[in-house]
Formats: structure tokens, sequence, C-alpha cells
């Protein structure tokens, strides 16, 4: 059925429209390369002082002079967005960075060693698993005080064990392929093959974890945030930004709020979707 | 099993007349049937025999109508005298519950979260209204007929429990159990032992006699198809390139693929200096080149060849899709 | 009348027991130089346990395995050992489609092969051997320089050829190499593997389940069944005259025009 199975393959992957996925392709990209830029130059990109409180002109509805209004301190929203994408961005990127690199190191060492290598792994990974990541970034808040360094401990622990649970079981998969063990015999020494042909079969997965998992540890820090652990308020951030936006949505000025969700929400597709296409294109 | 006696009948089970199908890849459509035109009556096996590329699985597709989206079907195809194109929703349906259909590898198609019995009898059950305890006796009578034995037990058990050979043969009793006058096998052998594979074929055999079902059994072992069916169909990118009763397709083929594919498998009882090598490879549909879709290959081709396409004409108590038929003499092949 | 060299292959009461299952029993060959073997067996024979105990990828827990001359029962450990080891006996597998990196062209994938036993060989001469080995498996410049994805069967399976030739070997074990491609390619192939045997003098272990091929291709054979040997003998005189019933089922169950499949098992 050899014939059958690449038939329905190409048409499937054909039926999808060109046109829309391109332009999704280019919002998704789009989307992300502002994100960083306001990460990296945000403060320069600011139109206002994030922190300029001007108490008179709380909660005023968007001008010409501040896009999105003001928030409850008459501070600009736009600009304390913009200046919050650093704050928003470092931790997630930071955690999933951490949390790619030892997973993916354990998960082929335990992979590949087997025996009581990937036994302890799995025990391990699956004690970890036990604790919410919420909880453990309340726990390192107490530890760390409040700022980005306990959450951001505190999630990379806690991302670590899922990462490892889901790159092992497809490293195993592709692991016991032939071709691994042709180069077994040949002779080829185990870190070889984990570096020049496991990994870089692999790799297309381990990018659409990591797409995923910067997802997630976005929400996870914004609601830390909003929980008020992470980020202090007046510190412009996403999160913090949600929270204290809240008494404004009940007074009938959601602008706050609604701006920073977005933007997260924004960026978090966004990602997830340039992740998918580079997994795709990856795709031996 | 008397292979002589038994004639395409007058009103064939099964008829497809000049089908093609294309399949729309992007913008274009890309052809993998490119001229199909074979009928198979009640009672008869007929063998579908091609490499990859062929289109012998999409033929038996486009019998039972299972074709992936994006799929265009020119043509006649017609299963106990209805036209198969033009049916949707419930006559679908009917239609393919006239047919059973055996895949290479039962693991794939049987649901591995349920017990066999389920998978057995969720037909019966869901769509024919037969009571549970009923379909699941009818069942275990059907588990018997194909010989497996303590038929309740294996009905409890789970497809990962079973063996290939023994899925296969519950996939064959399933397909039984929905009466169907067509029974379409695509490489049902070919994952299996030689000798479960031997068994299977007894039993698609004999159940084929008993009930007086058409039987189209897809392959690519030439050997296998002739040994099982009383008619072979020879494939090749896209087309049928030849028919003949399996007796004579050994010796007598008269298309020069067919002899190709003859003199390229080792023998059992010979060892060959050199086994026949058609030089290239099989081409898909879409690579046809034009004239006679096999002529770079043929060690017959003329350059007629290679501008005139050939058509599908009776020839010798067959059917054969060759420009040069009649001139082309019938050497003994050498190496025999 | 014994030869003075020693078989490549020699192998000794070969057993294999895991939690008290029995997969090999048993089971002793010899495998003369420029010879060629077949192992034939269906499902839970062990032919594959065999042929991964003297790639030294498992542990047998009887008998001796001595390959060209030198004693080599006990798995590899090191990477050095396996490489040792590679140079004398190579695997090639049945599926074209994973036997091979799908990230590596054929050229980096037999260039792979030579750096690692061919010493320190530079740039220039590897280049000059990868061609010479893509030559003799029959692959052109453009499908050396291709990945496996955008190559069919039959070329993918002359790349795992060319590059356990690659390793200077000396005795190739294939496992069912033919049986997922089209038939006319397996003629292609098989015709190939003779061509390699005659020039280079390498040995084959080829393990199928296919009599036909079998009878193409081996000189000697050996038939198991559940673990164990049931017969062996040169390949034309067992398929002709088979003395065991298992083998002669086996050979009855070969679809043959005139062969009416007979049902005599249920199970």
């Amino acid at each position: 059925m050899t014939t059958m199975s690449i038939t329905v393959q190409s048409v499937r992957n054909r039926i999808r429209p060109h046109n829309r996925g391109s332009i999704l392709t280019w919002v998704s990209i789009g989307t992300l390369a502002v994100a960083v830029l306001l990460a990296l130059f945000g403060p320069l990109l600011a139109p206002h002082d994030p922190n300029q409180t001007d108490i008179i002109h709380a909660y005023f509805a968007p001008t010409a002079d501040h896009w999105l209004g003001q928030d409850s301190q008459g501070r600009d929203v736009l600009s304390r967005l913009i200046v919050g994408a650093r704050s928003s961005m470092t931790g997630p990127f930071v955690v999933v960075f951490v949390a790619m690199i030892v997973g993916t190191v354990v998960a082929l060492s335990a992979a590949w060693l087997n025996g009581w290598v990937d036994s302890g792994v799995s025990t391990l990974t699956d004690i970890m698993l036990g604790f919410p990541a919420i909880v453990l970034a309340v726990l390192a808040s107490s530890v760390f005080g409040p700022g980005l360094i306990g959450p951001t401990i505190a999630l990379g622990l806690a991302y670590i064990p899922t990462t490892i649970r889901v790159l092992r079981s497809f490293i195993i998969r592709e692991r016991a392929k032939d071709y691994i063990l042709a180069y077994e015999v040949q002779g080829l020494s185990g870190l070889l093959i984990c570096a020049r042909h496991l990994f870089p079969n692999i790799l297309p997965m381990v990018i659409a974890q990591a797409t995923l998992l910067f997802g997630y540890a976005m929400v996870d820090f914004a609601a830390i945030s909003f929980l008020g652990l992470g980020v202090q308020p007046p510190t412009p951030d996403w999160g913090v930004m949600v929270a204290t936006g809240q008494r404004g949505v009940l007074l009938g000025y959601p602008m706050e709020s609604l701006a920073a969700g977005a933007c997260i929400v924004a960026v978090v597709l966004a990602v997830n979707f340039v992740g998918q296409r580079i997994s795709d294109r990856n795709e031996p | 099993m008397s292979r002589s006696s038994v004639r395409p009948s007058d009103s064939p089970v099964i008829q497809l007349e000049n089908v093609a199908a294309d399949v729309r890849v992007g913008e274009q459509w890309r052809p993998v049937l490119r001229e199909v035109s074979l009928t198979v009556g009640a009672g008869e096996a007929l063998g579908i025999v091609g490499e990859s590329g062929s289109g012998k699985s999409m033929t038996a597709r486009t019998i039972a109508r299972l074709l992936p989206p994006a799929t265009r079907v020119t043509g006649t195809v017609r299963v106990a005298g209805q036209d198969v194109n033009s049916l949707s929703g419930k006559s679908l349906r009917r239609h393919r519950s006239l047919m059973g259909v055996i895949f290479q590898d039962p693991k794939a198609h049987i649901n591995p979260v349920r017990t066999i019995g389920d998978f057995m009898t969720e037909t019966l059950v869901l769509v024919d209204g037969v009571r549970r305890a009923e379909a699941l006796e009818r069942a275990a009578h059907a588990l018997g007929d194909v010989g497996v034995t303590s038929p309740e037990r294996r009905l409890a058990q789970y497809p990962h429990e079973l063996s290939g050979g023994l899925l296969q043969r519950v996939m064959i009793a399933t397909v039984l159990l929905g009466d169907p006058q067509v029974i379409l096998a695509d490489e049902p052998t070919t994952a299996l032992d030689v000798t479960t594979q031997s068994e299977v074929i007894a039993i698609l055999d004999e159940m084929r006699r008993e009930r007086n079902l058409a039987l189209v059994f897809i392959t690519h072992d030439l050997e296998l198809a002739s040994a099982v069916c009383d008619r072979t169909a020879v494939m090749y990118a896209g087309q049928v390139v030849e028919t003949r009763a399996s007796g004579a397709i050994h010796e007598h083929a008269r298309h020069p693929y067919t002899r190709a594919l003859v003199g390229a498998r080792p023998t059992l009882d010979l060892r060959q200096r050199r086994l026949t090598v058609i030089p290239g490879r099989p081409v898909a549909p879409a690579e046809a080149p034009p004239g006679c879709s096999f002529h770079p290959r043929c060690q017959y081709a003329k350059e007629a060849c290679a501008a005139i396409e050939p058509v599908l004409e009776p020839f010798d108590n067959g059917t054969v899709r060759c420009i040069r038929k009649h001139e082309i003499w019938e050497p003994e092949p050498t190496n025999r | 009348m014994s030869e003075p060299t020693p078989p490549i292959l020699s192998v000794k009461g070969l057993g294999k027991v895991i939690h008290g299952v029995t997969i090999v029993d048993d089971v002793s060959f010899d495998i003369p130089v420029g010879g060629s073997l077949a192992v034939v067996g269906e499902s839970g024979s062990g032919k594959t346990t065999v042929a991964r105990i003297i790639t030294g990828l498992t542990r047998a827990t009887a008998g001796s395995i001595a390959l060209d001359g030198t004693e080599r029962t006990t798995p590899t450990r090191s990477a050095a050992e396996r490489r040792a080891r590679a140079r004398k006996v190579q695997l090639v597998f049945q599926d074209p489609y994973s036997s091979l990196d799908p990230r590596f062209t054929a050229s980096q994938t037999i260039d792979e092969a030579l750096r690692m036993h061919g010493g320190n060989a530079d740039r220039t001469r590897r280049r000059a051997r990868v061609r010479e080995i893509a030559d003799m498996v029959g692959l052109s410049e453009k499908q050396l320089d291709s990945r496996p994805g955008m190559l069919s069967g039959g070329q993918r399976q002359r790349i795992a050829i060319a590059r356990a030739l690659a390793a200077d070997v000396r005795l190739v074990i294939l496992d069912e190499p033919v049986a997922a491609l089209d038939v006319s390619i397996q003629a292609q192939v098989l015709n190939l593997l003779d061509d390699i045997r005659r020039d280079t003098g390498t040995s084959y272990l080829f393990i199928s389940h296919d009599l036909a091929v079998v009878r193409q291709v081996t000189d000697d054979i050996v038939v198991m069944r559940e673990g164990r040997i049931v017969e062996s003998g040169r390949t034309a005189d067992v398929l002709e005259h088979p003395t065991d019933d298992y083998t002669k089922l086996l050979r009855e169950s070969v679809p043959q025009p005139g062969w009416h499949a007979r049902r005599s098992l249920s199970v």
C-alpha cells in the first residue's frame, strides 16, 4: 500500500490552502519580531515614561497622545506595555531555554543508557511532576522574595520533567530505528551517535516542545505576577497589568487588562504558530 | 479448485471500464490510475499484480469507493450492477456493505482498546440492530469457520494478544459476517509468515467457493496471485497491461512487462546464472512517458512504441496492451 | 581435505535464554571465506537474535563465535571494540526506509563509514573511494548527493550495502534485504550482491523467509525453528530433497503455479 500512503499524505499536505497558511505565518513572525524588538529596546521606544503618574487623568480613554489611554495612576498604558515586554518575555525565555537544554540532555542519556539510569530518571520525573508549577513558584517566591528569580527557578524546575517525559518517549522510538542500530554496529560511540544522529532527528520535536512550553511559561509567569508573587507593581509587566487592571475592569475601564492580556495571547499564539512551521519544515 | 471450469459470468459482479483517477496535489491533478478495465464474475478470483506506482491498491479503493479526499474518478465502476461513482450517503453505505475489505496489516485496522468481540460485532449491533448476545454468537461461529479454536475466549481478548496470522483470520471472519458479495484483499498475507500465509489463503479460497463470492486479490507477488486466483491482471503505471488465466501467465504471458516480471523472480527449483533485470525502475502514472508507458524499459520496443498509445485488447484468451503483440514471437524464456 | 583458511564465521552451540525463555538453542554452523549461508525461518525462529549476537549487539548465554579466526563471543563493550568488530562484520537491514539517517546524503553516509574504518585517509582519497564504492553498487552522482527521502527503496538498499562495503568488511549479514523491494528491483539488488561477492570475496549470512531468493543467492542453508536448527546443508540439496518435516512444510507453502493452499492448522 506504499503508493496509497504516499498519495494520501501528499494530498493531505497540499489540501491546506497555501495562501492562508503563509499569511498567518508572516503575521506570526511579524508579531514575534515586534515582541523581541520591544523586549530589547522597549524603554527607548516608549512614547512616555511608563512610571510617570498623572492621577488627574486616571482612567482616561485613548487620545492622540495616549493611544491606549491611561491606567489607574494615569500612566500611559501603551508605554507600559512596550516596556513591559522585556519583563514579560525574559522569564519565559530563560525557563524554556534551561528546560530544553537540561531536558534534552537528560532524556537523551536516559533513552540511550537505558537500565537503571532510565528507571531512575523516570522515577525522578514522576516525583517532580507531582508538584504543580504554581505551587513551586509560590514556594520559590517565599524563599527568594518577590521578583523574577524565584518564579524562574521554580518554573524551570517544573518544566524540566515534562520536557524529559515527552522527549524521552520520542527518542526511544527514534533510537529503535535501524539506522541507529547500524551506527552501533559500525562502532560509533554512544555520544557521537546521540550528537550526530539522534539529536538532529529529534530537533523538530524539541522545537515544537519549546514553543509549547513558551506559551505555558508566559501564562504561568503572568499568573504568578497576577498573584502578586513575581514582578511587583509598579514595574511594568503584562501579567502585573492584567492584575492591576482588574479594578479598572470593574469600574468600566478595561483597556489596561485587555491590552495586556491581548499582548500575552498574541505572543503565545505567534510562538506556537512559528514553532509549528519550523517543526513541519524540519520533518525529514 | 477446478480453475478451468470457472468462467467470467455474463453479468459480472464487478465491472470497471476505462476507469481513470486523479488526485489533486496543490493546483494540479496528478493521475494515479490511467486506464483500468476489468471484470470479475461471481465466485471468481481475480488477482491484480503490480509494483510500486502501478495503481493496484488504488483500483481496489476505487471499487470500494474508499478514496482519499480530492480524488476524481472517471469511467464506469459497476458493482452488482450499480454505478458506484454516483452513490452517496445511505446508498454508498449499502454499497460498501456489499464488500468486505481485508488489508495488509490487521493491527492497523482494529481498534486496540476494544476487544475482538466488540470489533466483530460493532456493525451488526450498531447498524443492523442485532442484539449483542446474538451478534456474539454469530461472531463465534464465524471464527470457527476460519479455523479459530475456542472462539469465546478469543472474543474476549484484545488485538495485541493475538498473532498476525490470527488477527488476519479475525479480519476475514469479520468481513464474512457482513455477508458480502465481494471481497477485496489488499496484500492480505504480505506481513505473514509463509506457512501462515498458506493457511490464510486456504481459508479465503474455501470461503469464497462456499459462498460464491467474487474475490479481488491484490499483491506484488505474481506467483501468489497465479496460485490463488483464476485470472490475473497485471498493472503498470496506472494501467492494466494484461489479463490472462493464471495457469497461462507464467509460460504464455503476452506482454513484455509480464514476461520480464516472471523472468526477474528467482525460482525455487533452479539457480539462474543471472536474474533477468528490467532496466530502470517502475514508473508512477504521473511520470509515464508518451506512447506506451513501458517502452523505455522494454526489450521489444520499436520507434512506434514511443508514439502510439496502445489499447487494451483481447488477444489469445486474455487481454494485452501492446501494439507489437502480433509481431512479438514467444521465445521460450531463456533462463528456465 | 579441509582448507587451510579458517571459516570466516564459526558458530558453535550458540544459545540465548531471556527470562527463562529459550530464544536460541544449540545453534552451530560455519561460513567459509567467500561463502554465502542462508538462515531460513519464520517469526520466532531466533534467526534475528543469532544475527544480533554475531554483530555483538546482544550477548549469548551459551556457545562461542569465532570471526575470522578470532574468538569473539563476548559482546562489544567499548566503541573501539565495536569498531574493530565492525571491520569484520556488518549488517544490512530489511527496511530501506529506516536504516539510513534521513538527514545524511548518500555520500555523507558512506563517507562517515569510511572515516570510521579507513584510518586517516584525507578528504580527496575518501571522496575517490566513495565514488568507487558508489560505482560498485550502482549509485549515480546525483543519487550520491541525495537524501534517502528522495530515493527509492532499491537505491536506499544500495546505500546500505555501500555503507557495509565501506568498512571493507569480510562478512555481511543481510536481514531480509530485498523483502521490501519491488520484484524488478529485487532482481537488480540480488544480481549486485552476487557480483560483489564474486569481486570482493565478501561472505554473506543471508536471513530470509523467501526460499526462491535463498536458492538464487546462497550456497548453504540452515533452517531454524523455535530457536533450533532443524536442517542444514547445501541449499540446492536441502531445497530439492528436504528431510525434515518443517523444511518440507516451508517448501510446500511456497506459492507456485498449480499450488493448492491447504487448510491443516487450526489456531
